[in-house]
């Protein structure tokens, strides 16, 4: 799909805020980097920065994004190498600068020159469809989006499917953030085929609530840096789906894996699994 | 000696049928007959015979080409057989303006009231929140109209998937409809009528067409 060569370019993005774009990059990021892969992340946040605080490496900053778009340091000099983990670097907003500062065409240049040097840029993506949107899906080879099982929530994100279409984008993968099972089985919650019926989307990853989040995010310390936690490890299966292995979903109710996924086995195991186009 | 030798790839199917999470998705090959289609798709269905796939919700992707609703509509009654809902309809390529003569008489095939004597805008996608399509004619819409999305039409409006956004029909035209494969719009307005979609969670969907009568708006099964 990445028709240009060196790494690849994927924006995480939502259309509406605090539904975890922010956990979502850090942690993709982590565990991409925890492969074996090389990392740049990008706060494309810009204005309000704070996916190196998420990382734990806000007191290394010394250049941000709009050092570079300035000239006044190469892209691959600006980023910051996290030390906990070998591949993985932050490239910072500018906290004091306006979303306007950059243009889509500036952001391509820095992500364009950044792909040389690693595996994957991950552009974290602010809030809203305006110009930061638009700044930080321009780049993009691909888009994972990011919404909770909420109305308002995936209205926004159906939005931005449009948008990122209407890009010339491929359709973006699915991170659903944020599940709660006990929720979910008590028919108090929308399930991942409610939302997947109405996005028709195909799934990236499914992330459970997680307290642990809240508290690792406190501590500068994304959850896909410690092991044993549900969340890090939907981080991980999400990362390994990114570097393209084909890793099942973790089931979220009993009710996922019941009668219909033996009608979908069946048809695998049929002579028309692969007949068609996709 | 005979099955040293490399056996012949059979043909394609003219239609597969494949799972995808807990729905199904049939999809008709490019330039196949509707009789083909039809054989091919009851084959395959018989084969996994006893009612095994009753109930699961079913896509048919239609050929790129020409749209051809005869074909939606035979494949259609074979799924309700079987005991399937159909949700959808779909039929990728680019949004088409179909001229008074030609494939609109096929359009009008499912709901002979729904096309009025007008050209019918086909959009062949699915409208997601936002997107605002408006036509002085009927709109045709092979696929969804998500929450958010607003249609607005001088005649009728068939919707061949789930609708749940917004649709504004018969502006123009009087005894316009609207139908859908899921009818569950946000709002609905029918010349001066106005509803709203109850509040049925985990209703089956049925196809049913909506028309203003008096004022009002009534709905009944679309077959
Ligand atoms: N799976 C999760 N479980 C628990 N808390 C989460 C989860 N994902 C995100 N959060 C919390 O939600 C808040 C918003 O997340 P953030 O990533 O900053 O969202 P965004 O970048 O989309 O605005 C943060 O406090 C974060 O710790
Ligand atoms: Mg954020």
């Amino acid at each position: 799909m990445n028709g240009t060569a060196g790494g690849r370019i994927i924006t995480i993005t939502s259309g509406k805020g605090g539904v975890g774009k922010t956990t979502a990059s850090a942690n993709i990021g982590v565990a991409l980097a925890r492969r074996g892969l090389r990392v740049a992340v990008v706060d494309g946040d810009i204005g309000l920065r704070n996916l190196d605080v998420v990382m734990g490496l806000e007191n290394r900053v010394v250049y941000n994004i709009l050092h570079v778009v300035r000239g006044a340091v190469d892209a691959e000099r600006a980023l910051i190498r996290d030390k906990r983990v070998a591949g993985l670097s932050l490239l910072a907003a500018d906290q004091h600068s306006d979303k306007d500062d950059v243009s889509p065409e500036e952001m391509i240049e820095v992500c364009e020159a950044l792909r040389n040097h690693v595996d994957y840029v991950i552009i974290d993506s602010p809030a809203g469809i305006e110009q930061g949107f638009r700044n930080a899906v321009a780049p993009a080879d691909e888009v994972v989006l990011v919404t909770t099982p909420e109305v308002s929530a995936v209205r926004d994100a159906d939005r931005v499917i449009g948008l990122v279409e209407a890009a010339g984008k491929p359709s973006p993968r699915l991170v659903l953030n944020r599940i709660k099972p006990e929720l979910v089985a008590r028919g108090d919650m929308m399930t991942t085929e409610d939302v997947l019926d109405i996005l028709r989307v195909s799934i990236l990853g499914v992330v459970p609530e997680d307290g642990s989040i809240v508290a690792a995010t406190n501590r500068g310390e994304p959850v896909a840096l410690v092991d044993g936690s549900r969340a890090g490890q939907a981080f991980h299966n999400i990362a390994a789906r990114i570097a393209g292995e084909d890793v099942p979903l973790l089931p979220i109710t009993v009710e996922d894996t019941g009668l219909l996924g033996r009608i979908s086995s069946l048809f695998r195991a049929g002579p028309a699994a692969d007949g068609g186009r996709s | 000696m005979s099955n040293l030798r490399e056996q012949p790839v059979p043909p394609p199917l003219p239609v597969t049928v494949r799972g995808r999470g807990r729905s199904l998705r049939v999809s008709v090959r490019d330039g196949v007959a509707v009789d083909a289609a039809e054989r091919s798709l009851r084959e395959q269905l018989e084969r996994r015979a006893g009612g095994f796939f009753a109930g699961a919700p079913v896509s048919l992707e239609l050929p790129d080409g020409e749209l051809d609703l005869v074909l939606a509509q035979r494949l259609a009654a074979l799924l309700r057989e079987g005991g399937m809902h159909l949700v959808r309809v779909e039929s990728r390529g680019v949004d088409v303006e179909t001229s008074p003569s030609a494939p609109r008489s096929q359009a009008a095939r499912p709901n002979e009231s729904a096309v009025p004597e007008d050209a019918a805008l086909v959009v062949r996608r699915s409208l997601r929140s936002g997107q605002r399509v408006v036509h002085d004619g009927p709109i045709l819409v092979l696929g969804d109209v998500n929450p958010g999305a607003e249609i607005v039409a001088g005649g009728s409006v068939v919707v061949w998937g789930h609708l749940r956004g917004t649709v504004e029909a018969g502006r123009v035209f009087e005894d316009s409809s609207v139908s859908a494969l899921n009818l569950a719009p946000t709002q609905l307005r029918i010349g001066n009528a106005i509803a709203r979609a109850p509040e049925e969670p985990g209703r089956v969907p049925v196809p049913e067409v909506a028309r203003e009568r008096d004022g009002a708006i009534e709905v009944d099964a679309w077959s």
